[in-house]
């Protein structure tokens, strides 16, 4: 009975991460008390290509960079706000994120520790800001590989948004990815697929394909992803701070590329695949 | 799909450049990598074309696809690895004429995005390693081939053609997504500077953001 | 997108500045602030034009009892009046605990 109990309590106390908003979600990867933002809501860095096409900004452009400590150690944490713009990079939520990378980059040179969170969901680049966001992007990726050699890059990928376009090659830069079974990582997304190669290629609106493609548990099984979580705000913040523990990963995904030419020769390319047949290939080839 | 009637430009260019035709024993048709004279010094160029022949279905045009990025960056690596104890690291030379990542479902299934992200580790840690990188946009830059072949590079030099096109997206895609016609985005060209479809008035934002 | 300013007489002190919500379909933005005079000043920026009539409705019957001296931002996604008073009043209680 009092098993049950506890049970059904720590079921209640469970708190999704999911339905917390960026801000709500930079402050609970950062040790309690410890949330100082940068460029904040009220410095109001706001996107002015929006408002030329008639959308109405937000005052942080959809993206929170903070600096506060995890696990007793400095850390800069960026979240992106999903429910903005479908979490898409544009000028000023890009130049944050690059700068925060930036940021714990030049601690790291001075000897200070500092690390980095990446809280995505993002569909990409925000078209509405276009080229200006993808040189932003290429600036958030140089940055990105410069800090990793000094202390691991945390990309965490939870949402209904999913990770997509820009951002998903992001966390193939990364140096640990931390997936909720909910959240999607693909680099285009189903939709556009199917719309350049046609429905023999993919069904956008089966889901169930679409999870078993590109879902949280699919990219743990093939090693894209390191970690899987439950939608627990608790359970995150405390793989993260394993996650940082482990220190710099002994082989980086992008430096794996010798892995997946020996499982791409072993694979019929004549024929289509599916998510079964990449997880028996990746377990043979590992 | 855009017709890319110019995904041949980047072997064309690349040839002559190098009087090579870019074969690697052990890789992709779509991939050239060749070492020749620039000035006096020797570069390295790589490129990619079409190749009808190509494994994958869906990267037959020139499109960064799953074999483009992992035998890319091999080849980039072992560039690196071969000056790692030079003074002088040689230049490397990107001549991009594609016309954007490879769409299918081969390629989410095994991780496009990380075949695309090895070619840009790459090219930043080659140029953070010394080596000048350059590219030389002589088509099409869109989307996944400009993050992947153009944007780490410390200068992008296009030329200013018709056919060049640098962007986040295909017009009539962008369209799509944002929910408005081909000729109200044309209108937006025009007035706002994100926009730039065209080589010409991508310069503009270029030198703003400083690249 | 329409914008829209309005300004309130006040007299109490805003103790704590509060950013709230989102701009999502349906929802709305608000920052709060200490304005630098004894006034209170809104400013909209919303997506949906051509309702200043049912913005000042709320904005009259907020500031009815709102007293304190604040500088408003709104950004706007169609939210309708009830999500908008509802956000105004979080934003109170949030500028208080």
């Amino acid at each position: 009975m009092s098993l049950n109990m506890n049970e059904s309590n720590s079921r209640e106390s469970r708190r999704s991460y999911i339905e917390l908003k960026a801000r709500e979600r930079a402050t609970q990867l950062l040790d309690p008390g410890t949330f100082h933002e940068l460029v904040g809501p009220f410095d109001r860095m706001e996107s002015v290509w929006l408002p030329m096409q008639g959308i109405v900004p937000q005052s942080d452009d959809g993206c929170v960079v903070a600096k506060g400590t995890i696990d007793g150690q400095p850390a800069v944490v960026i979240a992106m706000e999903g429910k903005f713009q479908g979490g898409s990079i544009g000028e000023i939520c890009g130049m944050k994120m690059a700068m925060a990378f930036a940021l714990a980059r030049k601690d790291n040179e001075k000897g200070i520790p500092t690390r980095a969170v990446l809280s995505l969901e993002s569909g990409g680049v925000r078209l509405q800001e276009a080229n200006i966001g993808e040189l932003v992007i290429a600036e958030i990726y140089a940055e990105l590989v410069a800090l990793r050699q000094y202390t691991p890059v945390v990309v965490v990928i939870a949402g209904n948004t999913g990770c997509f376009g820009g951002m998903s090659l992001a966390a193939g830069l990364s140096s640990y990815v931390i997936m909720t079974r909910q959240a999607r990582l693909s680099m285009n997304g189903p939709e556009v697929i199917e719309q350049e190669a046609g429905l023999e290629e993919i069904v956008a609106s089966d889901k169930v394909f679409v999870w078993g493609m590109c879902g949280g548990a699919q990219r743990y099984a093939t090693g894209a992803v390191d970690v899987l979580v439950e939608d627990d705000a608790d359970a995150i913040t405390e793989a993260v701070k394993e996650t940082f523990r482990k220190g710099l990963p002994p082989v980086l995904r992008t430096d794996q590329y010798e892995l997946f030419i020996r499982r791409l020769a072993a694979m019929d390319t004549s024929k289509q695949w599916t998510a079964e047949d990449i997880r028996t290939v990746w377990k043979e080839i590992a | 799909m855009a017709n890319n009637p110019t995904a041949i430009r980047g072997r064309a260019w690349f040839e002559a450049l190098t009087g090579s035709n870019g074969k690697l024993p052990n890789g992709p048709g779509s991939l050239l990598v060749a070492e020749a004279k620039l000035g006096n010094e020797p570069a390295i160029f790589i490129a990619l074309a079409p190749d009808p022949n190509a494994r994958f279905p869906r990267a037959r045009n020139a499109e960064v696809g799953l074999e483009e990025g992992f035998y890319g960056t091999r080849a980039l690596r072992e560039i690196m690895a071969q000056d790692a104890n030079k003074a002088v690291k040689r230049p490397i030379i990107s001549v991009v004429d594609s016309v954007c990542q490879a769409y299918g479902r081969r390629e989410e299934l095994v991780g496009i995005h990380i075949a695309a992200a090895g070619i840009i580790a790459a090219f930043a840690e080659a140029r953070m390693a010394g080596h000048p990188i350059i590219a030389l946009i002589v088509g099409r830059a869109v989307s996944g081939s400009f993050l992947t072949l153009c944007a780490q590079a410390n200068h992008m030099i296009a030329f200013d053609d018709p056919e060049v096109l640098i962007h986040a997206m295909y017009k009539d895609a962008a369209a799509r997504i944002t929910k408005r016609s081909v000729a109200e985005l044309d209108k937006l060209v025009k007035k706002s500077c994100p926009w730039p479809m065209i080589s010409s008035r991508f310069r503009n934002s270029a030198d703003s953001t400083n690249c | 997108m329409e914008t829209m300013h309005f300004d309130y007489p006040a007299s109490t002190t805003v103790p704590k500045r509060i950013c709230l919500g989102v701009v999502a379909s349906g929802d709305l933005e608000v920052l709060l602030q200490p304005s630098k005079d004894a006034q209170s000043h809104v400013l909209i920026q919303t997506s949906v034009a051509g309702f200043e009539q049912t913005w000042k409705a709320v904005l009259d019957w907020f500031f009815s009892t709102y007293t304190d001296a604040a500088d408003i931002v709104i950004h706007d996604a169609g939210a309708t009046p009830g999500t908008v008073a509802m956000r105004l009043q979080q934003t109170v209680e949030e500028s208080r605990s």
